[in-house]
């Protein structure tokens, strides 16, 4: 039984197709992301149509799990209650190249010195059997 | 451009400005629209069309509100805090086109009442408000990043901007301190008796690196609205000097819905539609008398500074130093104090000023021999907006 006192923690919606192959890659530990099959266009988040020819039809490929910190956020103050306790946490923004880049929470406790340019790798946090979040750790 | 000089905008009305209200936006908006309608010295039921720039209130509320006899127009606004903007803009197209003569655009707000407060996601079911776009985006990927409020998303814009360019984080205090300067000649600024120095904005708590409190627009509650007529239309124009629209535009960056992995974070929807609004209204930056920029944000007012071509990126800060953007100096921006010092209504109380200046009512705030102004939004995820004002 969940703890009343404890406040839910965003997570992504398990339910929602658009995002389940990525979701699945997650809890494999590893990064996927939509290959358009006409154009061989990459693209994230995952949309319906390509957007660079604007077909329907997607393989999902893997991403390497390293990259470069493209911008970043640091909070000093709680959004969201289970961000709250969080607090100071960073959300960066990873360039993992081929024009992906994605966004995900820090790893790391030190938040006042990332800097743009700082190289990151991917820790997969298992969060129950359905659900695996991404972090970025430098 | 088509709709340059055919139309005028003859009316202008605001509510007060408080903190604490029970009235909601509907209420509030119309309470606008009728103080704009007076204005401009015609009946509210003599109003033809509506532009909406919010998900309230609908356009039978006006109907209902207004008395309005024969609604010929209407249509919504999206984009945020752009939209009061594009919404004038719309306006202006469709008195141009011969649909209505008589156009109402209001915009209401009630940050500080409403429990939407800007830095909580507690409003709305999934946090997410239902005109906003990118739902599955935020749901998926933000929320579980951290990722809720606007100081956040911006706060992504704004460190790749200092990295890139070097940008002087000073400038944003230049534009806390100079917007404040200007709340204090307005009668109508919630800020118009509050000094703001120095030591007040660097003892301001950082909330989001690199915002501090003191960066952020005010939360109040009331609205503003104009009243956008055929520039023929004499009897609406006949009671203050008359105020043209010249030209504007509305423009998005590449992923409207999605900050984080757009191509270039530093292209705006100002980037593509400052050309074609200067273009469209035939005029030169170097003719602007004034500018009224959008302000949710001081480091957005830097960076709309960039994107409209006064300066490069990276440049802004030294642009607003030396008194150039206080009234007196060679641009100056929100003569009204804008949404950091007077109100927050989401960019209309910035129109509502332009009207003001070019009519030469701004009092205290006037702004020496003004013929051209400019008005800016920014809305949601880098939406821009602009029109160019002249009398």
């Amino acid at each position: 039984m969940p703890d009343p006192a404890t406040p839910p923690r965003p997570l992504p919606d398990v339910g929602d197709p658009l995002y389940a192959p990525h979701l699945q890659g997650l809890r494999e530990h590893r990064i996927l992301v939509q290959r358009c099959r006409h154009c061989g266009h990459r693209q994230w988040p995952p949309r319906e149509l390509c957007f660079s020819c604007h077909e329907e039809a997607f393989d999902w490929v893997e991403m390497p799990a390293v990259g470069t910190i493209y911008t970043f956020s640091v909070a000093y103050r709680g959004f969201n209650p289970w961000f709250k306790d969080q607090v100071p946490y960073a959300s960066v923004v990873a360039d993992l190249g081929d024009g992906i880049r994605i966004l995900a929470a820090g790893a790391d406790d030190d938040v006042d010195s990332i800097t743009c340019g700082d190289r990151v790798h991917a820790e997969f946090d298992d969060v129950s059997d359905e659900l695996t979040v991404l972090r970025w750790r430098r | 451009m088509m709709l340059t000089d055919k139309a005028a905008i003859a009316g202008i009305g605001e509510t007060d400005y408080v903190r604490g209200t029970t009235k909601s936006r509907r209420q509030l908006n119309l309470e606008a629209a009728l103080a704009a309608c007076h204005d401009a010295g015609i009946e509210p039921e003599s109003i033809d069309g509506v532009v909406i720039t919010g998900p309230v209130p609908t356009f039978e509320d006006y109907v209902a509100g207004l008395g309005i006899r024969d609604l010929q127009f209407h249509t919504h606004v999206h984009m945020g805090g752009a939209s009061s903007t594009g919404a004038v803009l719309l306006a202006a197209a469709a008195v141009a086109a011969g649909l209505a003569r008589r156009i109402v655009v209001s915009t209401a707000a009630t940050f500080y009442s409403g429990g939407a407060r800007l830095s909580s996601t507690n409003a709305f079911p999934g946090g997410v408000p239902p005109t906003m776009p990118g739902a599955e985006i935020k749901r998926n990927i933000e929320h579980p990043a951290g990722v809720f409020v606007p100081m956040q998303w911006y706060s992504l814009h704004a460190n790749r901007w200092f990295y890139e360019t070097g940008a002087d984080p000073s400038g944003m205090e230049t534009v806390a301190m100079v917007t404040r300067e200007h709340a204090h000649l307005n009668p109508r600024a919630w800020m118009k008796d509050r000094p703001l120095t120095h030591e007040d904005y660097q003892a301001s708590p950082m909330l989001v690196r690199p915002f501090r409190k003191l960066d952020i627009c005010l939360e109040t509650d009331g609205a503003a609205a104009v009243v956008v007529t055929a520039a023929t239309d004499t009897e609406a124009t006949a009671g203050h000097r008359q105020v043209l629209l010249a030209g504007g535009a509305e423009g998005h960056a590449d992923t409207p819905d999605d900050m984080a992995s757009r191509p270039d974070i530093l292209d705006m929807g100002m980037t593509k539609a400052a050309p074609r609004a200067f273009a469209s209204a035939g005029m030169g930056r170097d003719e602007v008398d004034f500018a009224e920029i959008y302000d949710c944000f001081t480091f957005i007012v830097l960076r709309q500074l960039e994107e409209l071509g006064f300066c490069a990126r990276g440049e802004s800060p030294d642009f607003v130093k030396e008194g150039r953007i206080r009234l007196g100096g060679a641009l100056p921006v929100n003569t009204h104090g804008g949404l950091l010092s007077q109100a927050h209504v989401v960019g209309m109380n910035h129109m509502v000023e332009a009207v003001r200046q070019l009519r030469g009512e701004a009092g205290a705030a006037q702004v020496e021999d003004a013929h051209i102004g400019l008005v800016t939004g920014y809305g949601d995820y880098s939406d821009g907006s602009l029109v160019l004002l002249h009398n």
